[in-house]
């Protein structure tokens, strides 16, 4: 028989960062797919990235994981959404050619020496006790492993819907799979049903683009990935805006009974913030038009992707609605809008490792845990990956605290919460919002990656040696002054900025709102006096990394991220006196509790504790509806316990006790 | 607390967790309210040194644990000398708590306590919740674990009833006030987040001017809250009565023979108190302010007309409504003229004059009375009243003791309420005005959203502390009701 320390059922956006992240921590891993071609495929919307999404991206970044990557060597268009707005809300978005990104993961896979795949679909778990061991194949083939993560994605008991006929599949094309999940509900998990759905494909040469509004990416390309080129490999194309009009939604009101998502014929819950256009029609009748994004899915070849117009109305009606919209009236359809019905297990059953709290050594990742996205995925799966390593191995487990990544917040809110529709990221769901930011994931996750080893030597060096220049230049700004002579005269007349009346820091100086780190590296290089103290504080390799043209991404990042700092550091202080007051909570480890000894519980906190088991007084905070009553009853719970049987302080720290 | 609890011992701290609230210096009455020759006043909490010493200018700068210091108790703000007090100082880890605290020794008298007790609320301290010395001491591990058992009663019984305490001081006028608070933050924050959030989509959030509009329209609200809202206002004001009722109904004679001088000009004319007199009165070492009004009554004359809308207001004002009726068998429409403005709950009914009525015509004047009641859907509810009717009469006295057990009874009922939960709701409101106030700024300066939303999240969460709701979900919620938003 076969047998792997990692076994990875799936290979999305989860499943091959969960690979990767488990291989990379020394596991041999073994990925089975029923479809090895449509790994890592982009099944909807072709862009990577995005608020809130693109600082997840960049955290997979510095955790080591590849979808930063990918997307930097695939992307097609770039936009730095909210560029107008401050530094924590920005967010990178990448469009990219579907067909390259996934051919560049599954390069990439192939290069990773400990990951075999496998063409084949699961049929089934095998556990031993409470131990999850090893897959069955649909072919009968017995596979063991020491731990089984999970990254099914939207195809257990997947049925597509379009209009009123119905296929199972998870996407078009692709087969549904029935047994794992009848497996799982007897197993004890909640299994509930969720939807989603994804517009029309259109083709290329049917739309009229003389009729539309091209959308051009940035200028300015900013990868994700640390360490990819900052100068783009691909070519770049230009996206088009159009709108529907009264008469689209008059189609769509008339044959609103034919729509799976109307008819009655669905019974998940569906993502609020990506309604159907069908919806939009109904909820928001005051509107007369919605915008409509067109996006080419590859570079060469000729499917558009209807962004905003997600349906499942039939075909044919599809088809008349979208005739009526400017440029689009003589379309063709490649591939019709659809909702997809799947099954999804209550992430309450998880721990914030990803393990389900059921099963050890079972990790479940991605839309199978009620998220939604590429990003949200390949966050859990990075997480999923590392944890299965760890129990591998016998390693600590690792956690993403909610001040640390959006990845935290993800997991976090997932398992103490749970979800009732596909689970989106959003900037409004960080409490810290304003220190999760895209410049500062290197900052907030390089000690991490560093202690669980989750990046090369090499790239760990430089991501060290990027954050020694971010330091030593703010300590630089810090001690350094700017006096008001002649010189300094000149300048800011030059840049018709109030004169300066007497000597201050660069770094306060930093903070005029005209100033821009541009401006600053020319005040620092033009000054005599500065410029000494410049070349007596960088060695001379430094000094280049921090003036070298743009070419060189270390310079513009370091400057934009010290600029940050400086300039926000009133609300970074606040924020970060917050999370110094949630610590003290977050520090509470709650010990395998037997909460029927809690004295002075509500019934329904008592339930609540029970379900979710909560690893910190903190998490257990956070589930909805806890009374501060109840905190307070742990506490006292806790406090006596340690009177009574003086509890030792590691032993209240492990994480579930077995 | 005898020398065992001041020993000092740190006891274990492993499980220490505060609460934000743990940190801030919380007093209380320590001694029994009521009359008494003295009564102890308790701080406690880092910080207590120093918001004593506002208030006792006398303590030294270095004050030593364990000493006694004597001198004039002074309110932070006015000046105004207050007492002659002893302070006890302990110092951190040596006290009854384990934490830094003071006790103020001052005499006694539940008037004299409170006003001492709000003093040190505005230098910096927060009243104490129930439970909550105990509560500290406890987990500053200066309690056993016997006691242990007992802490938690104390909270479990604290928490459902604090909690209904608390919202039964926010029901009314003010959890109008905070409901409307709360809805009008959201929908702000949510155009914020969603200006955010969903930038890339085609949705329309308020622009900087409606945004600017919209939160001055928030400060405004919250201004009035915090002045029309003062802490143990009754406890400084006193509790204040309203008589009401129609013209002649003998509300200025009551007035009279309550205080016990001629302040009101009484006469024969209908209509000749105008202007709203008011008085003090003590009972039971509490006091009451008494408020003599102009009748109510249809007029052509603008000066009375003036005075019934000045009445109105006031009585917005009041803790308590006394409507007079008087007891004589022309008893019609106009007598019970204005009753319909009035909360049954806060208001007694007075039949005044009742001298003027035989005991057999009584029953044949509350007959009267109730089917009057019951013509109009607003006043049935008065109807109930004549169960237990009060008779009233300035002339033979008959009542008026019975009244002033009956206010005194009604100003209990208050007084709990506000004292309790008040001193911590006005903090929390003056801190969400700060708040809003730096939002403002931002918003003036021009800041990107996601700054004046933190503000704006944090003036949020603050209230949702007083409302005990959940932050993070009511945003996203108003976000997805006000939007149309989608891939």
């Amino acid at each position: 028989m076969k047998s792997f320390d990692v076994i990875v059922v799936g290979s999305g956006h989860a499943g091959v960062e969960a690979a990767y992240a488990a291989a990379r921590r020394g596991c041999s891993v073994l990925m089975i797919t029923v479809d090895w071609e449509r790994t890592a495929h982009m099944s909807c919307n072709p862009s990577i990235g995005g608020l809130g999404k693109g600082h997840i991206v960049k955290e997979v970044d510095v955790l080591g994981g590849l979808m930063g990557l990918a997307a930097d060597a695939t992307c097609i268009q770039f936009k730095l959404l909210n560029s107008s707005k401050g530094p924590a809300v920005r967010g990178s978005r990448a469009q990219c050619d579907k067909g390259l990104y996934s051919g560049f993961v599954k390069d990439y896979l192939a290069s990773v020496g400990n990951i075999s795949s496998l063409s084949a679909e699961v049929k089934e778990l095998v556990f031993e006790k409470d131990r999850c061991t090893g897959v069955i194949t649909d072919k009968e083939e017995k596979i063991s492993a020491q731990a089984v993560v999970l990254t099914t994605g939207t195809f257990m008991k997947g049925i597509m819907h379009i209009g009123s006929h119905q296929k199972p599949g998870g996407r078009v094309g692709e087969k549904a799979t029935r047994g794992l999940s009848d497996q799982l509900k007897t197993l004890g998990f909640s299994v509930y049903r969720l939807k989603t759905g994804t517009p029309p494909r259109l083709k290329k040469t049917s739309i009229d683009f003389s009729a539309l509004i091209p959308q051009k990416g940035d200028k300015k390309f900013r990868p994700f990935s640390f360490f990819s080129s900052p100068s783009l490999s691909l070519p770049q194309i230009e996206c088009y805006l159009t709108y529907t009009n009264e008469r689209t939604h008059e189609i769509i009101h008339k044959n609103l009974k034919l729509s799976a998502l109307y008819s009655g014929a669905i019974q998940g819950a569906g993502p609020r913030y990506c309604p159907s256009v069908e919806d939009k029609v109904i909820r928001f009748a005051d509107k007369d038009r919605h915008q409509s994004f067109l996006e080419p899915e590859t570079l060469k070849g000729s499917s558009i992707y209807l962004q905003g117009l997600s349906t499942s109305l039939p075909a044919e009606v599809q088809l008349e609605f979208l005739r009526t919209i400017n440029g689009l009236e003589q379309v063709e359809i490649l591939k019709p809008g659809y909702a997809v019905e799947y099954d999804f297990l209550d992430p309450l059953k998880l721990f914030p490792t990803l393990e389900t709290k059921l099963f050890q050594n079972l990790f479940f990742a991605g839309q199978i845990n009620g998220s939604s996205g590429y990003e949200e995925a390949a966050g859990q799966g990075l997480v999923a990956g590392v944890n299965a390593a760890s129990k591998v191995k016998n390693l600590a487990p690792f956690i993403l605290k909610r001040h640390e990544a959006y990845i935290g917040v993800l997991i976090d809110d997932l398992v103490t919460k749970g979800t009732k529709e596909p689970y989106r990221m959003l900037t409004s769901r960080a409490e810290h919002r304003l220190i999760l930011r895209e410049d500062n994931a290197i900052e907030r996750l390089f000690p991490l990656s560093l202690e669980y080893r989750l990046l090369s030597p090499g790239k760990l060096f430089l991501l060290e040696k990027e954050l020694g220049r971010r330091k030593s230049l703010q300590k630089f700004l810090e001690t350094n002054q700017i006096v008001p002579n002649e010189q300094t005269k000149q300048v800011l007349k030059k840049w018709e900025a109030p004169l300066l009346n007497k000597a201050q820091s660069l770094k306060k100086f930093f903070c005029r709102p005209e100033m821009s780190w541009q401006k600053m590296r020319t005040v620092v290089l033009e000054s005599a006096v500065l410029r000494r103290q410049w070349e007596k504080t960088f060695s001379k390799c430094m000094r280049e990394e921090l003036v070298s043209s743009s070419d060189n991404a270390g310079s513009e990042k370091t400057w934009e991220a010290v600029e940050i700092r400086c300039k926000y550091e009133g609300y970074i202080q606040r924020q970060n006196k917050l999370i110094s007051q949630n610590q003290k909570m977050e520090n509470i480890t709650l010990p395998h509790l037997d909460y029927d000894q809690v004295k002075g519980l509500s019934l329904e906190a008592l339930e609540k504790l029970k379900e979710v088991r909560p690893r910190t007084l903190a998490q257990a905070s956070r589930i909805s509806g806890m009374p501060p009553a109840a905190i307070q009853a742990l506490l006292i719970h806790l406090k006596a316990k340690s009177y009574l049987y003086g509890v030792k302080k590691g032993e209240s720290d492990r994480l579930n006790p077995d | 607390m005898g020398e065992k609890i001041y020993k000092k011992n740190p006891g274990r701290t492993d499980f220490f967790y505060e609460r934000p609230q743990d940190k801030d210096v919380v007093c209380a009455l320590a001694t029994p309210p009521g009359q008494g020759a003295v009564a102890l006043v308790r701080l406690s909490g880092k910080g207590a040194f120093e918001i004593s010493r506002k208030c006792c200018p006398f303590l030294p700068a270095k004050i030593k644990s364990h000493h006694i210091y004597f001198g004039t108790f002074k309110h932070p703000e006015s000046k105004d000398m207050l007492d002659e007090v002893l302070v006890f100082c302990f110092e951190e880890g040596r006290s009854f708590t384990g934490e830094e605290s003071v006790e103020i020794s001052c005499h006694g008298g539940a008037y004299l306590s409170s006003v001492i007790l709000e003093a040190l609320v505005s230098a910096g301290a927060r009243m104490a919740e129930r439970g909550e010395f105990s509560y500290r001491s406890f987990m500053r591990g200066r309690m056993d674990l016997l006691q242990a058992e007992s802490v938690l009663e104390l909270i479990q019984s604290r928490s459902p009833k604090a909690h209904t305490q608390a919202m039964r001081g926010l029901k009314g006028v003010l959890s109008a006030e905070l409901g409307l608070l709360e809805k009008s933050l959201l929908k702000l924050l949510s155009h914020l987040e969603a200006s955010i959030d969903f930038s890339d989509q085609e949705i329309e959030p308020f622009s900087l001017e409606q945004q600017r509009g919209f939160l001055e329209e928030i400060q405004q609200r919250v201004a009035k809250i915090v002045k029309g809202f003062q802490q143990g206002r009754i406890n400084r004001e006193g509790f204040s009565v309203i008589l009401l009722g129609a013209p002649n109904a003998g509300k200025s004679s009551l007035f009279n023979y309550l205080i016990q001088e001629d302040r009101a000009i009484v006469t024969e004319h209908p209509g000749t108190t105008r202007d709203i007199l008011s008085a003090r009165l003590l009972f039971n070492q509490r006091e009451f302010c008494l408020k003599d009004t102009a009748g109510f009554r249809k007029s052509p004359d603008v000066v009375e007309q003036r005075g019934i809308e000045k009445v109105l207001e006031e009585l917005l004002h009041s803790d308590l409504c006394l409507f007079l009726v008087e007891g004589c068998l022309s008893l019609n429409e106009q007598s019970l003229f204005g009753l319909e403005k009035l909360d049954a709950d806060k208001t007694i009914v007075v039949f005044s004059k009742s001298d003027q009525l035989r005991a057999s015509e009584r029953s044949l004047f509350l007959e009267k009375f109730v089917r009057l009641c019951g013509k109009n859907e607003s006043t049935r509810s008065f109807s109930e009243k004549v169960k237990r009717p009060f008779w009233l009469s300035s002339h033979t006295g008959e009542g008026i003791e019975g009244l002033k057990k009956a206010f005194y009874k009604e100003s209990e009922k208050e007084i709990g309420e506000v004292f309790l939960s008040t001193p911590r709701q006005r903090g929390s409101l003056e801190k969400i005005g700060l708040f809003l106030d730096q939002a403002k700024v931002l918003l003036d300066q021009g800041s990107s959203p996601e700054f004046v939303a933190f503000e704006l999240q944090s003036a949020l969460s603050e209230l949702y502390g007083l409302l005990g709701k959940e932050y993070n979900k009511e945003v996203i919620e108003q976000i997805f009701k006000e939007f149309c938003i989608g891939k």
